[in-house]
């Protein structure tokens, strides 16, 4: 139950990311026509889309950890006879779920203390900081998540 | 600590835990933390490096890079590709080596429609291979085309590669895309030469085949109604930028939403094709923007620790001259290239390659190109180069052995090229100086 919550959860955030890659295509090409055809463009576009490429790549990493779309170098490890390579992985996963715990707690500060303070972001669109704080510690959780994961798994 | 064995600890810790297989990623994010908590200051290092994770990313001229994955993947997942490649198909006509050229020819118009090499060599493999062999191609003759034309689709533009290279390097963006059109068209002409060359002198490689001789206005119609409106994408993309109308960014987003208007032109729009096309959009961003994102500390953490003076400070102390130390760092990239993928390789010498350019007042948009055209042949060289087993992926009952074999002549041709281009700087910077 958890586990398939878990992953409908991840396929989510994948889709996610996807949709907000052709959302800033969508937008910034509305902005370029209405600028040239209409004289006044969308003010805000060119923000919105800087967002939306940090929104999409940490909806999205968690995702593309479990679909193995993070590239990694194999090369060593092919080499590796069978319990050396069971020795690199459990501690190349461990080392990843220990780097993105450590990140992810840097992160929720970070965000927490944004959203104590009331940080506000001034540009074309105001709203609080920590709105776009917060993705961060999320999605290096789950990507923590998604290492022990692996870790559990490795015979 | 003295830089010397800061850059030691720092690189050598980076490749120890690429080696045991860990995604880049999480190695350059390792390393970084290590180095936020030495060099710059523990508790407080740290925070900055989180913080340093949306501002390296965060960036409007990064935006292309979704958009060129998408528009090759769109290209791709619809069919259109496919369709392009079977009208040049028809189009060439009684030459050796027919369809090594088809893909030689088809592989270069794919590229000025398509950010993404692996679509391109993946689109190339699992049309135009099955035939070679069918027709008893030699292997060298039928994947070595399609290995080094698969490339040129980091070359000439839309690419998102050139955008990451020249935002990393802050060199314009615009001027290094523009930049690629040239060096990929000589890359094509190379490899066009040297096919009807080799198949003129053993016809036994490219078995000829018996086409009925069709009139050539048949021959000419599907290269007007499938390619031509295609290349139009092109003009769109490339023209904004050159003319100073858009910037890339813009175009990008024009030429994204362009390749969907196409496929739902030529009817081929489907909602799995449109969602298939997405998601490895996403996915192959997501894999980018992460790594980009530790770019930023990466480079602070190797100022801070004093190596990247310490480098810069002990190359200048061997008083060589700057065709010496270009040729040096090409060569350093070359050799990086082997083991390593292209996103890795920017960021590990960008820190240091960009401050000695500037140092030796090289031209930074042709200086970018010729990394651009070491990290192109570098996804061609074993034994990682990733073109080598995204043909693996297409050709199951291939050896590595055979695809190694077949991708040699083409390195040794694009190494012809890069040295073109060392020597004759205009090559490369003529046409974007038609910018300003």
């Amino acid at each position: 139950m958890v586990s398939r919550a878990y992953h409908a959860l991840l396929s989510a955030f994948g889709w996610l990311a996807g949709l907000i890659a052709v959302a800033i295509g969508a937008g910034v090409s509305l902005d370029v026509l209405l600028r040239t055809f209409g004289g006044q463009g969308i003010p805000w576009m060119l923000e919105a889309s800087e967002y939306g490429l940090y929104l999409m790549t940490f909806f999205g990493a968690p995702w593309a950890l479990r679909e193995r779309a993070h590239v990694s170098i194999d090369i060593a490890v092919e080499a590796m006879p069978p319990p050396a390579r069971r020795v690199a992985a459990i501690v190349g996963d461990a080392l990843g779920l220990v780097i993105a715990a450590v990140l992810a707690f840097y992160a929720l500060r970070i965000a927490h203390d944004s959203w104590a303070r009331g940080s506000m972001i001034y540009k074309e669109l105001v709203f609080p900081d920590w709105w776009l704080a917060a993705l961060l510690p999320l999605s290096l959780a789950l990507v923590a998540i998604e290492f022990g994961r692996r870790l559990v798994r490795i015979r | 600590m003295s830089w010397p064995l800061a850059l030691v600890l720092l690189l050598g810790s980076l490749v120890a835990m690429m080696a045991i297989g860990m995604p880049v990623v999480f190695a350059f994010f390792g390393v970084n933390l290590l180095g936020a908590l030495v060099f710059l200051g523990g508790d407080a290092g740290v925070e900055q490096l989180v913080r340093n994770v949306s501002s390296s990313i965060s960036n409007f001229s990064l935006v292309p890079i979704p958009l060129f994955v998408f528009m090759g993947e769109m290209m791709f997942h619809s069919g259109m590709a496919h369709k392009a490649i079977d009208a040049v198909d028809r189009l060439i006509y009684r030459l050796p080596g027919r369809l090594s050229i088809v893909a030689v020819v088809g592989g270069t118009i794919f590229a000025a429609l398509s950010g993404s090499t692996m679509a391109n060599t993946a689109m190339l493999g699992s049309t135009l291979l099955p035939e070679m062999r069918r027709r008893g191609y030699h292997p060298t003759i039928a994947m070595g085309p399609i290995l080094g034309t698969g490339g040129i689709a980091m070359l000439i533009p839309p690419s998102g590669l050139a955008v990451l290279l020249a935002s990393l390097a802050k060199i314009p963006i615009a001027d290094l895309l523009i930049a690629g059109i040239v060096p990929g068209l000589i890359f094509a002409v190379l490899f066009f030469g040297y096919i009807v060359a080799r198949c003129a002198l053993d016809p036994s490689l490219a078995p000829s085949e018996a086409l009925a001789a069709a009139p050539l206005g048949e021959r000419l119609r599907p290269f007007l109604v499938y390619v031509l409106p295609l290349l139009s994408i092109f003009v769109v993309v490339v023209g904004g930028i050159l003319a100073g109308i858009a910037t890339p960014s813009e175009s990008a987003a024009l030429g994204a939403v362009a390749a969907v208007l196409a496929a739902a032109g030529y009817r081929r729009l489907t909602w799995q094709g449109f969602v298939k096309a997405m998601l490895e959009t996403a996915k192959i961003s997501v894999m980018i923007f992460f790594i980009a994102s530790a770019s930023l500390t990466f480079s602070q953490i190797l100022a801070f620790s004093g190596a990247t003076q310490g480098l810069l400070e002990s190359l200048r102390s061997l008083h060589l001259g700057p065709t010496q130390l270009v040729a040096g760092m090409l060569v350093i990239l070359l050799f990086m290239g082997c083991f390593l993928d292209q996103l890795s390789m920017m960021l590990i010498t960008l820190p240091f390659f960009m401050p000695l350019a500037q140092l030796l007042g090289l031209d930074p948009v042709w200086f970018g190109m010729l990394m651009l055209l070491v990290l192109e042949i570098s996804f061609t060289t074993p034994p990682f180069g990733m073109l080598l087993f995204v043909m693996k992926g297409v050709a199951t009952d291939v050896t590595m052995r055979d695809i190694y074999r077949a991708a040699g002549p083409f390195i040794a041709l694009e190494l012809v090229g890069l040295v073109l281009m060392f020597l004759f700087p205009p090559l490369v910077t003529w046409l974007p100086g038609l910018l300003h």
